[in-house]
């Protein structure tokens, strides 16, 4: 990835993240969260942190394989990381309650569990 | 053999009926009337028969005739070719020159104004994530499809 692509598609993540729009969480949804390429996944869940609000921290918490359930431990890490520098947890934590004392697979749970104590620290 | 004078029609005319002139200088030699008194005779050889001219030919000469006349018509049809072959390309051009021209009959001047105003636009357009940010979600979409398709082909 060239540092001309890298800036391009990291102005267009960062532009969404800032987008009022509703839409823009289900456009960085269908086609960030679901790259191949883990620097593309990393920077949208990151932008989807920022956002701060519930419909875009319950795609990086509660769905499998992105966010803080990515199968890339740099692209979870990266996630846990934006969720700790969050200003604003409020949020976060409520959907990280509700996520553990929900429905959701044992590993999905069990990773909402470690990242709520982390903030909780924070 | 001596050489005939061909004479004109009317010549002959004014010999024929003008029975009282004598032609001065005559070469009767060849002629058979010459000895008899006929007055004025025709000197010349008006019944002049192309037969004389008529050459005997041999088969080799014929030969030789029929590949010329062959030869002259393989090099006419190698013109023909030649020329056919300027033809197609007379038309490849013309048709090309008429495509040329057809295109840029549908250039506009409002085109070409569109097309620099496009390019002017591009050139200064905020291209920032702050500036991307107050575009439609839906030209964001495109973009980002075209962005993530590009870098993962990259990255394949």
């Amino acid at each position: 990835m060239t540092d001309k692509n890298t800036k391009k598609i990291s102005n267009i993540i960062n532009a969404l993240s800032m987008h009022t729009d509703p839409e823009s969480i289900r456009v960085l949804e269908e086609i960030g969260t679901n790259s191949s390429v883990d620097a593309v996944r990393e920077m949208t869940a990151c932008a989807l942190v920022k956002k701060n609000t519930e419909d875009a921290l319950r795609v990086v918490i509660t769905h499998e394989g992105k966010g803080i359930n990515d199968l890339s431990t740099i692209v979870a890490m990266s996630t846990i990381n934006e969720l700790l520098t969050l200003e604003d947890k409020e949020i976060a934590m409520k959907i990280l309650s509700e996520t553990v004392e929900s429905d959701f697979e044992d590993e999905i749970k069990d990773n909402a569990r470690s990242v709520k104590a982390l903030m909780a620290l924070s | 053999m001596t050489k005939t004078k061909a004479i004109s029609v009317s010549e002959i005319r004014g010999r024929i009926f003008n029975t009282t002139t004598h032609e001065p200088h005559v070469a009767r030699s060849s002629n058979p009337f010459s000895k008899v008194k006929l007055g004025n005779v025709l000197t010349a050889d008006v019944f002049d028969s192309q037969e004389k001219n008529i050459q005997k030919y041999t088969i080799k000469d014929k030969l030789k005739a029929s590949a010329l006349v062959g030869s002259i018509s393989d090099f006419g049809s190698k013109i023909r070719a030649g020329i056919e072959s300027i033809n197609a390309f007379g038309t490849r051009m013309k048709e090309s020159i008429v495509n040329t021209w057809n295109k840029i009959n549908d250039i506009t001047i409002e085109d070409i104004g569109q097309n620099i105003t496009k390019s002017i636009y591009s050139m200064f357009e905020d291209k920032s994530a702050k500036g991307l940010s107050k575009r439609p979600v839906s030209e964001l979409r495109q973009m980002f499809k075209d962005a993530e398709y590009e870098i993962s082909h990259m990255a394949a």
